[in-house]
């Protein structure tokens, strides 16, 4: 105000500079006022009859989206040969901004009809780009920062596998010298503030921390890439580690992000309006870029879906569809990278309860057709039976519909290679007082997805596919009651349910006149309190163990591929699953096989108890090879591999020369052990001849100060070995005493 | 070979020692009896009666002769071995500890509590060995002043006397200096947790110590350094260095407090071998089902013995696969 002078006042009020004013508050103004505007551009150009027709379109496709205030349409004008047309654009002045970014995200890109395809932007971007700078400035450089090789692991000479673990405040990743020893790779203090986790191929290492997860990699495992999202608790990756989602039950607080990241690092702040109040974000692993995020999904009142499994968002096999259900009433699909829903509409599926998409674990699939296949459930309504019905995507065609009465629950199990999905359906018996499992099994390498059903009396609690390809084979867990047992509040069950296990292998069998295909029972193992059921990732072997329990810790290795002879052709027998090793882990709460299926890590985490925590690493068969207890304990896990990049012939070719490619290993096995030992040996050695040396130089100086002590006979505290005296006893008993009377 | 259970005590074992040739085994325990026992059939020759609290410790003389036992009856009883007959009773403040014979077996040595308001000592006795009579005067007191004494022994030549503190420190003392700033020779931290047995080498150069810090540690007897570690899974109550053979023995478990649930594997009460050098684990025998309090070996070298917190004390003898062992190197 040093301009102000009293002598000189303004004579009229188009005199007073009101700049400074104007720049300190209009913005500010428009600001407020106008970020709950959006602009709706390619209407139809309508003169004044067909206005309000106009007017009642946009309230109609906006009416569920966020509400237009009074006289918040606004369309202008212009005159035309005498008559008012339209400009072919409105802007509407919602109640409230977070409306209409909702109104932006679903209605840009709308179809109206064929030539009308809406563009819905924000007002407050006009504004903005109407003031970007018309001149070029370039981005600055950034160096190039050489990275590790992301999938070094894999030149390993050896072939050896990783493992990432857990104790305590340290994060450590080793490699597993066949089972006998580990070596550690890199260890760190506080690397993740609560659990860790490795992407489904295995190229990355996950931390999570308040602020966001963290992903390591290469052979100094460094920084890749962050995502910021406060309070992340759960992460998923998608098949090929290209996308990343992060759900945080904190609602995104973009003041928050920015005071975590600091003063001057804003333009870092990858959120924006849009994201405020969400729960899952999506990313793009490579560039770290957020495609999109997410809301809970609603109930049809409105509220929130807080409860949910987890990935509640899933990928299929080809990475290009994302889906999350609404349960009760639709499946949203969404297109990646672009992350709009599908035909720009969720499907509507009244009264689904869950779906899942089918996998694809080998790249070299020959059945393209089918690849992005999902399949959801919808329970018996007003008389109207459950279905299970499969669509493809994205032209959402219904490939397979199978009807279900009294159905209870339906958990899909896919086959890994995506060519069979067995849905274990639990069903209510005709008096609804128990239930039973019914096992419907679709086979999609066929054209016309035939379904077999394997019936049972009793519930199936767990289902696990034997993972290879060219076997269909399965295991199950059933028992009589399918109530859960009793857990404590870290989820270890405090009693023991009786269960079986039963193996069944899909059987083709020719005649002249039909072709009989059916799910065979193998073998049942009855009387047994298995848990769990872990295929090694190869096939073939298995594992039956009961874990997570306070009072049984059982491991028993099977083989389900023994030979027996002159079994004839498509049949099964019993005798082909064999018991290799039972043992036990005390205290085991969690099993993974290696990638490889060579070895096993069973493991008892300070999570669900504090007795004896630590691990075993054991061979397929078995064996127990080496254990370590660690106090404080958490998690360990293998770290995965990418698919296979040889096909099927390459794979059998190489099974049926083993003996020479064996003969290559096993002379580099024989190496190894010699060096090993020699290894261990030399350091035995030394500290031996260090003991020796101590113990001559302590006797020295013990001889050495004798001299000076008086009586030093007295001093002997050797054992004497004179007029020591060896009594013999004979001790009679009598065990029976017989008189006969001859 | 089946192990032998002696069954002798009610209450849970304190210490048990074998005497020099290894015939014999004394036991204590909580129940104020002490046993001797033929160590090679488990036969019980006999008992020794006048103590009235808890005994803690046990020492048997060189010549198996005198018996010394310290209880929680704040005394020290003094035992003609052959006889049973009480020779001498000291009475002091409080509970004793440990009591132990010099090598030579012309001192004795007697660990008294802190405990309501009392010094934990360390006094040294002589003994009279042309009379019954002993003197109720001690030769030395030792007042550590700092972290409680727990456990003490003597070194070679009564040079020194080395002691266990509940903070897991080891002093060595030249008990014969007369000024008691000047006694402590030196102070090592060993442990991280309270010391609960301190037993030297047969020619007492060395030592081992066991904590409840799960470590059981092998410690130069003069320079206190620390020669060997034992790591293991339990909190130890006892250890103990095989004579002529590269083994220690540890010994504890699970505290009686600590063990909630059902399984006897959960407890870790076995006594466990280690390569005295090499300090990997060799063996394990089960058997007891409580913590073992204590462990000694036959100074013969053909058997052990361990006494539990369950009131048992099981004598085992060695078979073949022990004395054909041989850890490569």
């Amino acid at each position: 105000m040093s301009g102000l002078d009293p002598n000189n006042l303004p004579s009229t009020v188009d005199d007073i500079d009101f700049s400074d004013l104007e720049t300190k508050y209009s913005e500010k103004f428009l600001e407020d006022s106008l970020d709950n505007v959006v602009l709706i551009d390619n209407l139809p150009i309508v003169d004044e009859k067909k206005e309000s027709k106009l007017i009642a379109l946009i309230k109609k496709i906006t009416k569920k989206l966020g509400e237009i205030k009074e006289d918040g349409i606004h369309m202008p004008k212009e005159v035309v040969d005498g008559s008012s047309f339209s400009k072919g654009y409105a802007f509407v002045e919602f109640l409230d901004a977070s409306q209409a970014s909702e109104v932006i995200r679903e209605l840009n890109g709308y179809k109206l009809d064929k030539t009308h395809v809406l563009e819905v932007n924000s007002f407050m971007d006009v504004e903005k780009y109407s003031k970007a700078s018309d001149t070029y400035i370039e981005p600055p450089h950034s160096e190039f920062v050489p990275r590790d090789h992301l999938k070094y692991w894999l030149m390993d000479e050896q072939s050896r596998d990783q493992f990432a673990m857990q104790f305590d405040q340290d994060l450590s990743v080793n490699w597993n010298n066949r089972g006998a020893s580990v070596d550690n790779i890199v260890s760190r203090k506080g690397w993740t503030e609560t659990y860790f986790q490795w992407s489904v191929l295995g190229t990355y290492l996950t931390t999570l921390h308040k602020q966001g997860a963290v992903l390591w990699g290469g052979s100094s495992f460094q920084k890749i890439v962050r995502f910021i999202h406060l309070g992340v608790k759960l992460v998923d990756y998608s098949p090929n580690e290209t996308y990343f989602i992060t759900f945080s039950p904190e609602p995104i607080d973009l003041e928050s992000v920015d005071t975590v990241l600091g003063p001057g690092n804003e333009h870092l702040n990858p959120y924006t309006d849009v994201d405020s109040g969400n729960h899952f974000c999506v990313w793009e692993v490579r560039t770290g870029r957020l495609l999109r995020s997410f809301p809970y999904a609603t109930n049809a009142d409105g509220s929130p879906v807080t409860k949910f499994g987890w990935p509640s968002f899933k990928w299929s096999s080809t990475e290009n569809f994302l889906a999350r259900v609404t349960p009760g009433s639709k499946i949203s699909i969404y297109e990646v990278p672009g992350m709009g829903l599908v035909g720009k509409k969720s499907l509507p599926v009244p009264n689904i309860v869950n779906f899942d998409w089918r996998p694809c674990n080998d790249p070299n699939s020959k059945n393209k057709k089918l690849q992005d296949v999902l399949a959801y459930w919808i329970p018996d309504v007003d008389n109207q039976p459950g279905r299970i019905v499969m669509i493809s995507v994205p032209d959402m065609t219904v490939i397979k519909t199978k009807n279900i009465i009294n159905i209870k629950d339906v958990s899909f199990h896919w086959h890994p290679s995506g060519q069979a999905l067995c849905s274990r359906v639990q069903r209510y018996t005709r008096s609804k007082k128990s239930t039973f499992s019914s096992l419907e099994i679709f086979r999609l390498d066929d054209k016309s997805i035939p379904s077999e059903v394997v019936e049972l009396k009793d519930n199936v609690v767990v289902f696990a596919w034997d993972p290879r390809s060219n076997v269909l084979r399965f295991a199950i867990i059933h028992v009589t009651d399918a109530t859960p047992p009793q857990t404590n509040q870290r989820g270890m069950a405090t009693s023991l349910v009786k269960s079986n296990v039963s193996f069944y292998q899909f059987i083709r069998t020719k005649s002249k006149l039909a072709t009989r295909e059916e799910f065979l029972l193998i073998k049942t193992l009855d009387k047994k309190n298995t848990t769990s059921l872990n295929w090694s990732p190869k096939g073939r072997y298995i594992i039956l163990s009961t874990l997570r329990t306070t009072t049984a810790w059982n491991l028993e290795f099977y083989d389900t591929e023994f030979e027996v002879p002159n079994l004839p052709k498509n049949s099964v027998s019993e005798a082909s699953i064999l018991l290799l090793s039972a043992s036990e882990h005390y205290g085991v709460t969690d099993l993974e096989w290696d990638p490889t299926g060579r070895y096993v890590i069973t493991s008892a985490s300070a999570w669900r108890h504090t007795n004896d925590n630590g691990y075993a690493i054991w061979d397929f068969k078995g064996e127990q090879l080496h254990k370590v207890s660690i106090d404080l304990f958490k998690q360990i896990l293998w770290r995965p591999r990418p698919h296979s990049l040889l096909d099927n012939s390459i794979k059998s070719k190489i099974r049926k020369n083993i003996d020479s490619y064996s003969e290559k290993f096993d002379e580099q096995d024989r190496i190894l052990e010699s060096t090993a030992s020699i290894e261990q040996l030399t350091p035995r050695r030394r500290l031996y001849n260090e003991w020796v040396s101590w113990r001559n130089s302590v006797n020295e100086r013990v001889d050495e100060l004798s001299h000076d002590v008086p009586n030093i006979e007295s001093f002997n505290t050797s054992p004497s070995t004179e007029d020591e005296e060896v009594i013999e006893e004979i001790v009679e008993e009598l065990l029976d005493e017989v008189t006969e009377f001859v | 070979m089946k192990p032998i259970l002696l069954q002798g005590h009610t209450r849970p074992l304190t210490q048990i020692k074998y005497n020099r040739e290894g015939d014999l085994l004394f036991t204590v325990a909580k129940d104020t009896t002490v046993n001797v026992w033929y160590s090679h059939n488990g036969e019980r020759l006999g008992t020794y009666n006048g103590h009235m609290g808890a005994i803690w410790t046990v020492d048997v003389s060189n010549d198996s002769t005198l018996l010394l036992t310290g209880a929680a009856d704040n005394s020290v009883i003094l035992w003609n071995v052959k006889t049973g007959k009480k020779l001498h009773k000291w009475d002091v403040d409080t509970a004793v500890k440990r009591v132990e014979f010099s090598p030579d077996n012309q001192y004795m040595l007697f660990v008294t509590e802190k405990r309501m308001g009392f010094q934990d000592m360390i006094y040294i006795f002589k003994i009279d060995h042309n009379s019954e009579k002993q003197s109720d005067a001690p030769v030395k007191v030792i007042i550590p002043g700092t972290s409680k004494v727990t456990v003490a022994a003597w070194s070679f030549f009564n040079k020194y006397i080395v002691a266990g503190h509940e903070d897991g420190s080891v002093t060595l003392y030249d008990w014969k200096e007369t000024d008691p700033e000047k006694q402590v020779v030196r102070t090592k931290q060993v442990h991280s947790a309270t010391i609960t047995d301190l037993q030297t080498s047969r020619d007492k150069t060395y030592l081992i110590t066991s904590s409840k810090d799960k470590t059981a540690q092998l410690l130069d007897l003069e320079t206190l350094d620390i020669l060997k570690l034992y790591q293991t899974d339990t909190s130890l109550n006892t250890a103990t260095i095989v004579p002529d053979r590269d083994f220690v023995v540890l010994g504890g478990g699970q505290a009686a407090s600590e063990v909630t649930t059902t399984s006897s594997h959960q407890g870790k009460f076995e006594s466990r071998f280690y390569h005295e050098i090499f300090e990997h684990e060799v063996g394990r025998v089960r058997g007891h089902f409580g913590p073992i309090n204590t462990v000694n070996v036959s100074p013969k070298g053909d058997s052990f013995s361990t006494g539990g917190e369950d009131g048992y004390v099981r004598v085992h003898f060695f078979d073949d696969d022990y004395f054909n062992f041989n850890f490569e190197y």
